[in-house]
């Protein structure tokens, strides 16, 4: 993967006073898809976070007298065998996916990008050992391992999350080693060693700053691959445990009245598939933006 | 050339000790064991065992034995890794009466089957879909194909199976959404998994060509006599799909996870259904072999995607065989 450089200092030595986020804003508002989903994202995960605040009935209550209900200005979605209130089951599963998403990125962030950077930056002994870790850990059928950490730690939100994190992260260290690698050998930063700046300066000034792009390309398709796992797991009847609400939980329960009550299969699989695209769309967009090869191919 | 196919396979051997080893660990550390969580009447030994407790000490006993729980820890391991490798498998707690083996061999084609329908459909689809785009580039054509293909690769398996179901057997009552009667049962399935794949594969295809059908060489052809035909599958085709394994091979470890899902959703009993059931019920020694099944499968695909793409790119075959 070839990233064009951006040079530390270039824009104000051209005079120009925006700040990064704004030369960065100025490229991605172009592709006015991405932008679209980055808003309705933000709807969509601002629910799932508030989900207990906006939901209109309790998720778990159920209503005896109101089973299967069809979709009405009362019940948006309807409501499940049970009475309760499709909609609120739904942001309720939206945001275990969501807490799932964000909590197993950030875990395999942190090992991630710690592995990775001590590989790339120390190099030698090190990084061939760890990289031979990572290698390894890469050929795990990291699905059925995710499986097995579940079956054996138990249904909780804890052991979903260092299921679907435990393999994942090698991915996020592969790509921080070789920005590390490719940042560290290259002129400006070999220009400032020169002139005697500290590794320190070097990692907080250079380093970081110009191997975000991909990182945060990376991040950006990681949470969407976490919720599919997340919710994959509940598919197969080993997600968090009822009645936590749960999207692949709902996909289960809908499967089995798919004739009598499509509804209620729909209803969460179309919310979980338009949240899954905004993220990707996103990622295409901030993809393009930091990879200039790829945007100039595209076009 | 040889070095690195070695090399490869080192890695893949590695890999695969440390699964089982990893897997077997986490057997035994883990809290619960069949005996709480599974069947309760395990035919042919007759445990007497309820979800409850264990009533028969005797039973136990002897069910311990017969599986070698007594034994040590490292003995054990040892058993599942050679019974795996020299196919004697022995039996599982849940299944005394049928041989691991013959119940891998039952469910293990069916999956294998649908991998591989899956496969060849995704590849002839963005093939087609990929060129149809390139020959269109920057035409409305081509940027709804393209971005079609890539919202159904952001969706996963199961999703696209729900919106199959929903379509072709709810709406249309056109195919049968559940079990595994005939070839027709198979139609969803298989399309639900390679919809998914076509995503980055036709943007692959159509991104390669597009390429290809503007560089130099082409002016050349064209140049020369040739028409958009004999550019098209004389050269351009060629040169495309040369590079196009790379993206075929990371897809063949998700296909094969995707499996699991399809398997569940549609009711076929193939090797998912044998592995996720044997998990819930913490069937030790039929998770041991149906995860080491998966991991070969799996492993060896990746590594013949790696072999196959180092034999066809030189620079990477002699950057490999240089070492790193």
């Amino acid at each position: 993967m070839s990233i064009s450089v951006a040079e530390p200092g270039g824009s104000r030595a051209l005079g120009r006073t925006d700040t990064a986020f704004q030369r960065f804003w100025r490229r991605f508002s172009k592709r006015r898809l991405s932008v679209i989903a980055l808003g309705l994202l933000i709807v969509l995960v601002l629910c799932a976070a508030f989900a207990s605040w906006i939901s209109p009935y309790n998720p778990t209550q159920s209503d005896f007298l109101h089973v299967y209900q069809p979709p009405s200005w009362r019940h948006w979605f309807g409501t499940d065998s049970l009475g309760r209130d499709m909609l609120s089951r739904v942001l309720g599963g939206l945001r275990s996916a969501c807490a799932v998403g964000f909590g197993a990125e950030v875990v395999e962030l942190t090992v991630g990008i710690l592995v990775g950077a001590i590989a790339g930056y120390v190099g030698g002994t090190i990084d061939n050992i760890l990289m031979r870790i990572v290698d390894i850990v890469y050929a795990f059928p990291s699905f059925l391992f995710s499986i097995i950490l579940v079956v054996l730690l138990g249904h909780n939100l804890g052991a979903i999350l260092l299921a679907v994190s435990a393999t994942s992260w090698v991915g996020m260290a592969r790509i921080a080693r070789s920005q590390v690698i490719r940042v560290r050998e290259s002129g400006f930063v070999e220009a400032s060693m020169g002139m005697g700046a500290s590794w320190w300066r070097i990692i907080v000034r250079y380093i970081i700053p110009n191997s975000m792009g991909p990182i945060l390309v990376a991040i950006t398709f990681g949470i969407p691959a976490n919720m599919m796992a997340e919710a994959g797991l509940s598919v197969i009847g080993l997600g968090i445990e009822p009645p936590t609400p749960d999207l692949g939980e709902l996909i289960n329960e809908g499967q089995s009245a798919l004739f009598s009550y499509p509804y209620l299969l729909f209803c969460p699989v179309i919310v979980f598939a338009v949240t899954l695209i905004c993220f990707a769309l996103v990622g295409d967009g901030l993809r393009d933006v930091f990879d200039s090869k790829s945007s100039r191919r595209g076009r | 050339m040889l070095l690195y196919v070695l090399r490869r396979i080192g890695y893949m051997i590695i890999a695969l000790v440390a699964v089982s080893f990893v897997t077997f660990l986490l057997m035994r550390a883990a809290p619960g064991s069949f005996l709480e969580m599974g069947s309760g009447g395990v035919v042919g030994v007759d445990l007497g065992l309820g979800s409850v407790g264990v009533h028969d000490p005797q039973a136990v006993q002897e069910f311990i034995h017969v599986f070698h729980l007594d034994k040590p820890w490292y003995e054990q391991y040892w058993g599942y890794l050679w019974g795996f490798f020299t196919l004697h498998m022995g039996t599982s707690f849940e299944y005394p009466a049928t041989p691991t083996l013959q119940l891998i061999g039952q469910t293990f084609p069916l999956t294998i089957m649908i991998a591989i329908l899956a496969i060849a459909l995704a590849v002839v689809l963005s093939i087609i879909l990929g060129t149809l785009a390139a020959l269109r580039a920057n035409s409305w054509a081509d940027r709804g194909t393209v971005l079609v293909a890539s919202l159904a690769a952001s969706i996963p398996h199961y999703v696209v199976a729900v919106f199959l179901m929903l379509i072709f057997g709810v709406w249309f009552h056109l195919l049968p959404v559940v079990g595994q009667a005939g070839p027709k049962y198979f139609i969803l399935p298989v399309v639900a998994m390679a919809l998914p794949m076509c995503g980055s594969m036709s943007r692959y295809m159509r991104n390669s060509l597009v390429e290809t059908m503007n560089s130099e060489y082409m002016v050349t052809v064209y140049a020369k006599g040739g028409g958009l035909r004999a550019a098209l599958f004389g050269h351009g085709m060629r040169n495309s799909l040369l590079p196009f394994i790379t993206v075929v091979g990371p897809q063949l470890a998700s296909l094969m996870m995707g499996t699991v899902y399809i398997e569940q959703m549609f009711g076929i009993l193939g090797l998912g259904k044998v592995f996720t059931s044997a998990s819930s019920t913490r069937d030790y020694p039929l998770i041991m072999d149906s995860t080491m099944i998966y991991a070969v499968l799996i492993m060896v695909m990746n590594s013949l995607v790696d072999i196959c793409y180092g034999a066809l790119d030189p620079r990477i075959r002699k950057a490999q065989a240089k070492g790193r």
